[in-house]
């Protein structure tokens, strides 16, 4: 479990971080969501110690961060950053994931096996002796998680990682999402994606604004929230948008698209009538 | 970089900060050659007045200490040299004032003058206006590749490089995957950059106008000519061997 | 200002695949146009073979014909070209080259070789068109992502362009920019009377204003029109073109079996359809 107690953070008179208080637990999904500047970034390089609270603390499994250093953290915790292109520096996929591992101290042969699992994993296998920059821009997403998945961590952070990908990319994202989470580990996803967080059905949401967290819950029970989605600068997803005017009961559920049509169906004839033609 | 930041503009709405850069520029060369000229540690100290005024006039104080606090060092050492070879306390300390002076003028220019003004200043001098581009270019880019370099140095770290650990030569070798990316990057920035320009008619052979108008006010005028009568004052104390 | 290709192809060099092939299309002066596709299918290279960047700025083997408004593009330098079609991409901060928000705006002006009283006219306008006179003396690196995205299409404009292209302009903007982006570029088509095409990747915001939708896979057009129209065709839904959610939902109830006419892409149309009794 990762504790974050109380932590403030501040930078050149900035903000960033104000009371947060929040725990994330393995086997999870939470997703921090909040406008540009809210300080979901800010949190997440807490996480890996890249950042150190000015008060407050972070506990990584009882281990605290300001007394450990990053090298150290970032064997449990895995930070991968937005953009992918600020971290090339190998001429090959293989060279670039196993760096992590090499620098974690491991024999060339484990690196091996790691660097293979993880290129599987995102679904890279074969691409190893090419250069990183002659991929395209969601094989380079994908090189960036391998080379982080390659040295095994048990949370994995992810800094938007949805942005400018094209809708097959984003599911795959999804999909394998989820499959961490089946292999026990912790994932936390700081994005204002909202349409692609309510199709992941992540375990919790935690709403940041100013540097605060304003809220933390299920999914149904933040994204239903219009007074706040409002206050921290964010659309309702368009399904419960449409819920609330078809005025369907949700029952603590965000529908999926399959669930809402088969609603709509079972309604139609009793309370809605399909009228031709608009 | 604290040093640095004794040279960084700051806006703010004082005397200084209104005068046209034409009239700053000639102040700076003025009062620099003077510190250089005159080698009396009275002289000294009434230029280190003279720009402890400027400093306060433009309300930088807080600034003024950064400069004191960067330099304080080798105040000290060209202090403790010169004496050590001279015996001379008065010409050492006079040495010593005249390094802040120096960076004392240059600052308090760099201080009140925008990077664009200069840019203005080299388009009134009708310099080539490639070289202008390149010039106001490579400042506008100064905090994003030091973002940059900060966004690099997290990724990595993140993937366990330790930079402050090993040998010289290891210590070396680290800084590899910190430039790698960091050049990549500014290629590749400075790709999208060409094609941005390109489509705002970058280069169309036509020829180039400009938004910038000579405007020199009676603010300027008084401001030149208060320098034009300290430098004569001093140049006459210099002939008349009152001050050297 | 009407937009044509005629049997366009281009290939970049060093790459064995077409980019783009046989396209064949007509913008109408005053249009609205999506251009959608998953990653690859080429939606870049219309909007740089728009501008003229190619085949004037990149390298590659270019067929077929691209005219704006009767001009070649083949025979037209992209200096000539900016003029007429002005052209946004993603990255706000790859865009930016002046020090201040006022120079950024008056560098194309510039670069035109406008009059300097009509350049701080023009600046004058377009600040108050996009209401950001509070922004014209800030510096450039104390923006916001959306505030320098803005500033650059602001700057676009100020050119007075009669085609806009957008290449995927809200990719790096968080929800409230991107509405805020949208909702002006809107209002510029209709004041100022201006085509526009765009890329992008949220068409939940995107569909509902646009007159008709391109839609790409690998280079080639699979459907193009409007957006209801291409959205019920089954191709575009299993293309790996981004699809409104609402559409989703069309399609889902069409399997559990409620037929509705046309897809619905705003939660108005929907309502339009889905009475309650």
């Amino acid at each position: 479990m990762i504790e974050v107690e109380s932590v403030y953070y501040d930078y050149n008179g900035h903000r960033a971080l104000i009371d947060v208080s929040v725990s994330f637990k393995t086997g999870n999904i939470y997703v921090l969501m909040g406008e540009n500047g809210a300080g979901k970034s800010t949190l997440l390089k807490h996480l890996n110690g890249i950042l150190k609270p000015k008060s407050g603390r972070v506990l990584v499994e009882g281990v605290d961060t300001r007394e450990a250093t990053v090298a150290e953290l970032c064997r449990k915790v895995g930070l991968v950053f937005q953009n992918p292109e600020l971290q090339f520096f190998c001429e090959t996929v293989f060279k670039e994931v196993a760096f992590g591992p090499e620098n974690l101290g491991l024999d060339s042969a484990t690196v091996k096996s790691r660097v293979e699992n993880a290129l599987r994993v995102v679904g890279l296998t074969g691409f190893e002796e090419r250069v990183p920059w002659s991929l395209s821009g969601g094989e380079m997403r994908r090189l960036a998680l391998a080379s982080i998945l390659s040295m095994e961590p048990k949370y994995l952070a992810l800094d938007e990682p949805t942005v400018g990908q094209d809708r097959f990319s984003k599911e795959n994202l999804k999909a394998l999402i989820w499959r961490f989470k089946g292999m026990g580990k912790c994932v936390i996803i700081a994005t204002h994606d909202i349409e692609w967080v309510y199709d992941l059905k992540p375990d919790e949401i935690i709403l940041m604004s100013h540097g605060r967290i304003v809220a933390q819950g299920p999914p149904w029970e933040i994204l239903n929230d219009n007074e706040l989605l409002k206050r921290c600068n964010l659309v309702k997803p368009i399904l419960l948008t449409l819920c609330d005017s078809l005025k369907l009961p949700l029952k603590s559920s965000t529908p999926s698209v399959t669930e809402l049509a088969q609603k709509i169906r079972k309604r139609i004839g009793e309370e809605f009538v399909l009228s031709r033609g608009f | 970089m604290y040093y640095l930041e004794a040279f960084k503009f700051r806006k703010k709405d004082t005397f200084l900060h209104r005068l046209n850069i034409i009239s700053k520029l000639p102040m700076l060369i003025g009062f620099s050659t003077l510190s250089i000229i005159f080698s009396g540690v009275l002289s000294q100290i009434l230029l280190f007045l003279v720009m402890i005024s400027l400093f306060s006039s433009s309300k930088l104080w807080v600034e003024l200490y950064r400069l004191f606090r960067g330099n304080i060092l080798l105040f000290a050492l060209i202090v403790g040299m010169d004496y050590i070879f001279t015996r001379d306390m008065y010409f050492s300390v006079s040495m010593g004032l005249r390094l802040i002076n120096l960076t004392g003028f240059f600052s308090i220019f760099f201080l009140t003058v925008l990077p664009s003004e200069l840019s203005d200043l080299m388009t009134f001098l009708r310099m080539p206006y490639e070289l202008i581009f390149v010039f106001t270019t490579s400042i506008r880019f100064i905090p994003v590749v030091i973002d940059d370099i900060r966004q690099i140095m997290d990724a990595q770290r993140s993937r366990g490089l330790e930079l402050d650990k090993g040998s010289i030569l290891e210590r070396i070798k680290k800084y590899l995957p910190i430039l790698v990316p960091l050049v990549v990057h500014s290629i590749k920035r400075s790709q999208q950059l060409a094609e941005a320009i390109e489509s705002r008619a970058f280069g169309s052979g036509v020829k180039r106008t400009s938004m910038y108008q000579f405007k020199i006010g009676i603010l300027d005028l008084t401001f030149i000519l208060i320098c034009l009568i300290i430098f004569s004052l001093f140049m006459y104390a210099k002939f008349s061997q009152f001050l050297f | 200002m009407s937009i044509v290709f005629k049997d366009a192809s281009f290939r970049y060099a060093n790459s064995k695949k077409w980019a783009v092939k046989s396209l064949s299309f007509r913008i109408e002066p005053g249009e609205k146009v999506l251009i959608s596709g998953p990653s690859g299918s080429g939606k870049s290279t219309i909007c740089r073979m728009i501008n003229g960047l190619i085949p004037h700025f990149y390298e590659g083997e270019f067929k077929g014909v691209v005219e704006i408004n009767g001009l070649d593009t083949r025979n037209v330098r992209v200096a000539r070209l900016s003029r007429d079609v002005g052209l946004v991409f993603q990255n706000p901060e790859n865009q930016l080259v002046a020090l201040s928000v006022e120079r950024e705006i008056s560098f194309g002006l510039e670069n035109l070789g406008i009059k300097r009283e009509e350049i701080l006219r023009r600046i004058d306008w377009v600040l108050r068109l996009f209401n950001i006179e509070r922004l014209r003396k800030r510096l450039i690196h104390e923006l916001s992502g959306g505030e320098k995205q803005l500033v650059i299409l602001a700057a676009i404009v100020a050119m007075k362009p009669k085609i806009l292209v957008l290449d995927e302009p809200t990719a790096e903007l968080d929800p409230a920019n991107s509405i805020r982006l949208v909702n002006m570029i809107n209002e510029l088509s209709f004041k100022l009377g201006l085509t526009v095409v765009i890329v992008e990747q949220r068409v939940d915001l995107i569909a509902p204003i646009v007159d008709r939708v391109l839609v790409l896979e690998e280079g080639e057009i699979i459907a193009y029109g409007r957006p209801w129209e291409v959205y019920s065709i089954d191709k575009v839904y299993n293309s790996g073109s981004a699809i409104p959610k609402l559409v989703e939902l069309y399609y889902e109830l069409q399997r559990v079996g409620v037929n509705i006419d046309r897809p619905a892409l705003t939660v108005e149309e929907f309502l339009e359809v889905l009475r309650f009794k």
